[in-house]
């Protein structure tokens, strides 16, 4: 038995589904991140766990104990609200105390509680303000203290830091991970972000409008997307089409749609795959490999084609890639060196980042 | 604020601030300089001194504070459902409750002394249900004064109050339920400070807009119901006294504006904490 169980949760808004016949199964600590685009069902989801909203169908069981029939007040489902929801006429201190007082906790208790947490979330000095005086962040903080100092069953975070600059923002995984950690408390946390999830959860499950597509380890998950549709959610955004040609030493050998070239892949790839099948190979842009000169010895998987555009993004720039394939290749580089539009440019495609679907 | 901004504002308001003046502040201070440099400050000296004066001013008084309680007491669930409810209908309920704006007070007390009259629905259906023997006396007291009046002045209640728990966030009525709150609880501790702004220009409107009233003391509460406004009218209209017509309104005025501060100056904190909406980003 799980500490959260979540079975054949379906939730009906008149004709649309916004979640249909969803399971989850987290373990008492365990972190889940809750993926999908936008409008999938994940807030609904969360508003159902805590009671907001009642379930069309389905259950959910905290401990052991059924919700469905108790209000969100008996709970103890902690939500961080995307826009924070703090209470604009309370103090940061009396914000983060409200549920203390609520429970009649002693005055004394409630002090030291509300110290402490002042100090996790790092808001010392600031107990008096109220949120209007507060910037985003520190909001923000606010109220992930509000919702942890109820020590509550369960967390839920609702896109805890997709307002956040990307400083702050990698500070604030940090911060929620080891506070999670620490308090040892079962959370959900909903994102948007592939790589933001990897790097919190121990279990990632993807939605799609309402189902659940695939559930597993993040490095699974990341690594080895279930479909086509996952894996361009997961950022493999160059799809090659072909036909497979031949399976030998655990290499699928493919002969790409038009351009007839072979590409070899040794990712992984359907069980009940035979020679004939239409198939695609998706790989990640960051994994498509410049190459210059001729002091390369590799034989496979090398391709030349024309450089459509060249955009610089920060740290890394996207070569786009034309007339290698039939449909265009991405191409990300630290620091790229190569010709620019319209020139030509030769990529290596390592065979076991290739990941084969059937198409 | 800076000083571009202050400076841009008051460009702004001077069109609205023109016509207040022409039409308000001058005509306002002339009728003050004119009966002072006349009768000096005799007229008001009568109206503090006289037990009858006073006695219509503190009836005023009380029967607008009456007026605000009720439309507060009725007005605020009306405006909570109406801001937080999802109905399709919800257009159609405020059309319905701004429509009694359409139809004129003097119209609306001529009805109302209809329903409230001795052979008025309201005695018929007692007396067939067995609650009086005999006719209650409602019209020509106070009490059809107040029915009256916050027939009349409900609407600006509910639409202060209903604009202000609009831009509440539902979020944080959730916040509050998953930190135990029930919703009993969430009300007092959240809902209703948040609303505090509407409650306070609902009050002050409906105060003001009561304090003022001449149609509805005058058709329904009769010969010896006199309010503030019925003795302007009377010094003007019957008297001839305009000095003595000008010191009662200014007595009135005068009344309203230390309400309107005392209201503000009350709920300054948490004015100050909520005026904005509380929300930023
Ligand atoms: N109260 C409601 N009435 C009708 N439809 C609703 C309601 N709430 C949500 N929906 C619909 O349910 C679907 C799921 O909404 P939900 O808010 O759960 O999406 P989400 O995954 O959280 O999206 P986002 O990432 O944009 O926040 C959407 O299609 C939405 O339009
Ligand atoms: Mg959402």
């Amino acid at each position: 038995m799980s500490y959260l169980e979540i079975d054949n949760l379906t939730k009906q808004f008149g004709a649309t589904t916004a979640v249909d016949h969803f399971n989850l199964h987290v373990e008492q600590g365990e972190m889940v991140a809750l993926l999908g685009g936008s409008g999938c069902g994940k807030t609904t989801i969360l508003r159902m766990i805590a009671g907001f909203l009642e379930p069309t169908e389905g259950s959910i069981r905290i401990n052991g104990r059924t919700m469905n029939e108790i209000p969100p007040y008996k709970r103890n489902v902690a939500i961080f609200f995307q826009n924070y929801a703090l209470f604009p006429h309370l103090t940061v201190y009396n914000n983060i105390a409200y549920g203390l007082k609520q429970k009649k906790m002693p005055k004394a208790e409630i002090q030291k509680k509300v110290a402490d947490f002042v100090h996790l979330v790092r808001l010392e000095g600031l107990e008096k303000r109220y949120p209007r005086e507060l910037s985003g962040g520190q909001q923000q903080r606010v109220a992930l203290a509000r919702a942890l100092v109820m020590e509550p069953s369960v967390l839920l975070l609702d896109e805890p830091l997709s307002n956040l600059d990307a400083k702050l923002r990698i500070e604030m995984q940090v911060e929620i991970r080891q506070l999670q950690k620490k308090l040892n408390v079962t959370t959900i946390i909903v994102t948007h972000d592939q790589e933001e999830a990897v790097s919190l959860a121990d279990k990632i499950l993807v939605m799609s409008e309402g189902h659940l597509l695939q559930e597993g380890d993040p490095r699974e998950v990341f690594n080895y997307p279930a479909s086509p549709f996952l894996a361009d959610f997961m950022g493999f955004t160059n799809f090659i089409y072909g036909t497979l040609q031949e399976v030998k030493d655990g290499k699928y050998y493919i002969s790409a749609r038009k351009t007839g070239e072979m590409l070899v892949a040794g990712g992984n790839a359907p069980a009940d795959l035979k020679t004939g099948d239409s198939v695609v190979a998706a790989i990640r842009p960051g994994n498509v490999a410049g190459v210059s000169g001729r002091q390369d010895d590799r034989k496979e998987n090398i391709y030349t084609g024309r450089v459509s555009a060249v955009t610089y993004k920060g740290n890394i720039s996207q070569v786009d890639i034309l007339e290698a394939f039939d449909t265009p290749l991405h191409m990300h580089c630290a620091d790229y060196t190569g010709p620019m539009d319209g020139g030509e440019v030769t990529v290596y495609l390592p065979p076991e980042k290739l990941l084969i679907y059937k198409a | 604020m800076s000083q571009r901004k202050k400076l841009s504002i008051l460009g702004l308001s001077m069109p609205a601030s023109f016509l207040l003046v022409i039409c308000f502040v001058f005509p306002l201070g002339y009728i003050l300089v004119t009966t002072l440099a006349e009768d000096g400050p005799e007229y008001y000296i009568k109206f503090l001194t006289d037990p009858f004066y006073l006695k219509v001013l503190w009836r005023t008084v009380w029967i607008s504070l009456v007026c605000t309680g009720v439309s507060l007491l009725f007005g605020y669930p009306t405006a909570y459902f109406l801001a937080r409810t999802r109905s399709r209908m919800k257009n159609m309920l405020l059309i319905v409750t701004i429509f009694p704006f359409l139809v004129s007070a003097v119209v609306r007390a001529y009805g109302w002394q209809v329903i409230l009259g001795k052979r008025g629905i309201v005695n018929q259906f007692l007396m067939a249900v067995g609650l009086v023997h005999k006719p209650l006396v409602i019209l020509n007291t106070w009490m059809a004064v107040v029915i009256g009046m916050v027939h009349l002045l409900i609407p600006y209640m509910i639409l202060s109050i209903a604009g202000v728990i609009q831009n509440i966030d539902p979020n944080v009525e959730y916040a509050s339920y998953s930190l135990g709150c029930n919703k009993r609880e969430t009300f007092w501790k959240v809902i209703f400070p948040l609303s505090a702004p509407g409650i306070i220009s609902g009050c002050i409107l409906v105060f003001t807009l009561s304090i003022t009233s001449f149609v509805t003391p005058q058709l329904l509460g009769g010969a010896k119901f006199v309010m503030m406004s019925q003795l302007v009218d009377s010094q003007i209209n019957t008297v001839f006294n305009l000095s003595f017509a000008a010191a009662i309104s200014y007595i009135l005025l005068f009344i309203i504006l230390l309400f309107q501060f005392l209201a503000n100056w009350s709920t300054k904190g948490i004015m100050n904490r909520v005026g904005g909406g509380g929300k930023r980003a």
